[in-house]
């Protein structure tokens, strides 16, 4: 953990000084000297942010003892996370341009394949049935737009 | 009394007491499944309330947290996995005593125990939060400044196991919300050119990133790595006795049940302390009182009445923080801010003048709600026991998908599903690292209020921050912070 921690402080460092002195000022108004400006808090956050992954850092270089046995992340980890997110958008996309029933369908079962689901039969109607169920609720019960 | 009878006919309607069924069967259902959890059901919840009258709304939410607290024990007791956190302590004795062929015998006991404990603190929340605010709206806005950093800070220390990466979370959380709109000068902050996001971060898309996709994904990693566990079968074939809960083993467990819902009633009323917490101090209290303390972690019932009195305790009385400033004591009531938000209802102690009606209503909605567990966990505990062992190649794909849908739903986009799915990385790293997510959404929810606020102090006391100081309330809660979080992180370094 101390590692990941160190990594993790510099990262919210950059991170922070990034918004701090370049981000905040670009995207936020100074105001006009009435109350607070809309740029305080943003900058008072993040100012706070730098400064504890700033003592986090000093903590685990001088203070915290421990050795790593485990890593808390491994690069798999971090891959599949990517990976999942990467489908989901996919997913989104193709609800977005095929349209509610066929795109949820498609979503579904690639995340059941992706889960080791190898029965097609199983996976057809993992598929179907939720996205049709899902569909009439929403569609009929709420009232909601879908895409 | 127009008011409470108002709220009569809005809850005990087909409608009403339908959606706390479904509310309850639904929390149920999710906080049996091993992996999935009552916030991560509220948070794919929410959206859908949007469609529903305010006191549905509520009641439906507020039947989902009911029915999964309770949820948890099945696969606690069952597979000796909590659905939850927080049934963690009801595996110490619930799944012995399942070894011992009681396994119905448990999740009865788990089951009167969850709508005990549920009760006590629903009635502490309705006799105590009136008060209570009379004495909130009596703080000025200095005031309020005070009790949100002191509340914040308090989860942010609680929370996690760090308190420096509690309070990055939290004030993370607080930055994340400057994002859009200026709530008071209406000029636009941080929004990187995106007219999306100059209406702000939606809550609800965040929330299902953070709690249930986040939390989908390291389940799966974990299945992945040691495989899914057999449940213990509810047999028909043993005794009447050992099936049930008599009237005597009830009476003999009272005195536990009156104690840890005490614990969690207390806990629940605290913001950051939590479920978990309670759970587990209910139980350790209930073994110090016994006379018998070997014969826990061994099947004893009173070991699975005090953890599961405790945890559902905390489900009422986490709304007395809410109802009376405005405070979400933990991520679920931050979610359900969410809800409120989404009907136009702002909580805090105003609520009690401006939509007196509503309150009635989610009283009644809590009491009826523990009617509707005991009656669903009663007759469906069987079925129940079975979808704890529901194979993940067919689960998660729904569930990744229902959170699509609730992350759309929040904003008819899918700007908010790509929310979604941004916060789902950070939420994932955010549990790997350590880093407490609920202090996230709390300060993300508690972050207007306290601008608002704090820019209503500084134009009382003419921009001069010293008056802060002058005020003895101001004074006392900013004194307590700064001795709680010395307290707490000295605590935390004694035991590194």
């Amino acid at each position: 953990m101390r590692k990941a921690e160190i990594i993790a402080s510099l990262v919210l460092i950059a991170t922070g000084l990034v918004f701090i002195l370049y981000l905040i000022p670009e995207q936020t108004a100074e105001g006009d000297g009435m109350g607070m400006a809309p740029d305080t808090l943003p900058l008072i956050t993040m100012v706070i942010i730098t400064g504890l992954a700033t003592l986090l850092l000093l903590f685990n270089l001088f203070v915290k003892k421990e050795q790593d046995d485990v890593p808390p992340i491994l690069t798999e980890n971090v891959v599949n996370i990517f990976k999942f997110s990467a489908l989901l958008a996919i997913g989104a996309s193709l609800i977005n341009f095929a349209g509610f029933i066929i795109g949820s369908i498609l979503m579904i079962a690639g995340f059941n394949v992706v889960s080791g689901g190898s029965n097609p039969v199983k996976i057809a109607l993992v598929s179907v049935i939720p996205t049709l169920i899902v569909y009439l609720l929403l569609r009929y019960a709420f009232n909601a737009p879908l895409p | 009394m127009d008011q409470i009878l108002g709220a009569l006919s809005d809850v005990l309607t087909f409608q009403g007491i339908f959606y706390i069924l479904l509310g309850v069967t639904f929390g149920v259902t999710v906080g049996a499944i091993p992996g999935l959890n009552g916030p991560m059901a509220i948070a794919i919840a929410v959206p859908l309330t949007y469609y529903m009258g305010s006191v549905y709304a509520i009641a439906f939410l507020v039947g989902i947290l009911k029915g999964s607290t309770f949820g948890g024990s099945i696969s606690a007791i069952l597979l000796n996995t909590p659905g939850d956190p927080e049934a963690a302590a009801t595996c110490w004795d619930g799944h012995p005593l399942a070894k011992q062929g009681k396994g119905e015998k448990a999740l009865k006991m788990s089951l009167y125990s969850s709508v005990f404990g549920d009760t006590f603190s629903d009635l502490v929340l309705i006799f105590v939060s009136a008060p209570l605010a009379i004495v909130a709206l009596s703080m000025g806005p200095m005031e309020q400044v005070s009790v949100i950093i002191f509340a914040l800070s308090l989860i942010a220390a609680l929370s996690g196991k760090s308190v420096i990466k509690g309070v990055i979370m939290g004030v993370a959380g607080m930055f994340v919300a400057c994002i859009g709109t200026d709530p008071i000068m209406g000029e636009v902050r941080l929004s990187l050119g995106s007219y999306e996001l100059e209406g702000g971060i939606p809550i609800v898309a965040m929330g299902i990133g953070m709690l249930a996709l986040a939390e989908v994904f390291m389940h799966v990693e974990e299945i992945s790595k040691g495989g899914m566990k057999e449940p213990i079968k509810m047999r028909k074939d043993i005794p009447r006795e050992d099936r049930i809960v008599t009237f005597a083993e009830f009476k003999s467990v009272f005195r536990t049940l009156i104690r840890s819902s005490l614990i969690g009633t207390g806990i629940g009323a605290l913001p950051g302390l939590g479920v978990t917490i309670a759970a587990f101090l209910g139980y350790g209290a209930a073994k110090r009182a016994s006379k018998h303390p070997e014969t826990f972690g061994k099947g004893e019932l009173n070991g699975i009445a005090a953890a599961e009195s405790a945890n559902n305790a905390v489900v009422g009385s986490n709304f007395i923080p809410l109802f009376t400033l405005g405070i979400p004591g933990n991520v679920t009531a931050a979610l359900i801010v969410g809800a409120f938000t989404m009907h136009g209802v702002i909580p805090g102690p105003m609520m009690f003048e401006e939509h007196g009606r509503l309150i009635y209503g989610i009283y009644m909605s809590m009491m009826i709600a523990n009617f509707c567990n005991l009656f669903v966990g009663q007759i469906s505990l069987r079925f129940f026991s079975r979808i704890v062992n529901i194979k993940t190649d067919v689960l998660y794909p729904i569930v990744i998908f229902t959170c699509f849908v609730g992350a759309y739903l929040a904003t008819n986009s899918l700007f908010s599903v790509y929310v979604m799915i941004a916060f789902t990385i950070i939420g994932y790293f955010a549990r790997k690292l350590e880093f407490s997510f609920v202090t996230f959404i709390i300060g993300f929810i508690l972050g207007p209020k306290f601008e608002l606020y704090l820019q209503q102090s500084l134009a009382i006391s003419m921009k001069n921050q010293w008056e802060f100081l002058s005020r003895p309330v101001t004074m006392g809660f900013l004194l307590l912070t700064l001795i709680t979080m010395i307290g707490i992180a000295r605590n935390r370094l004694k035991k590194a």
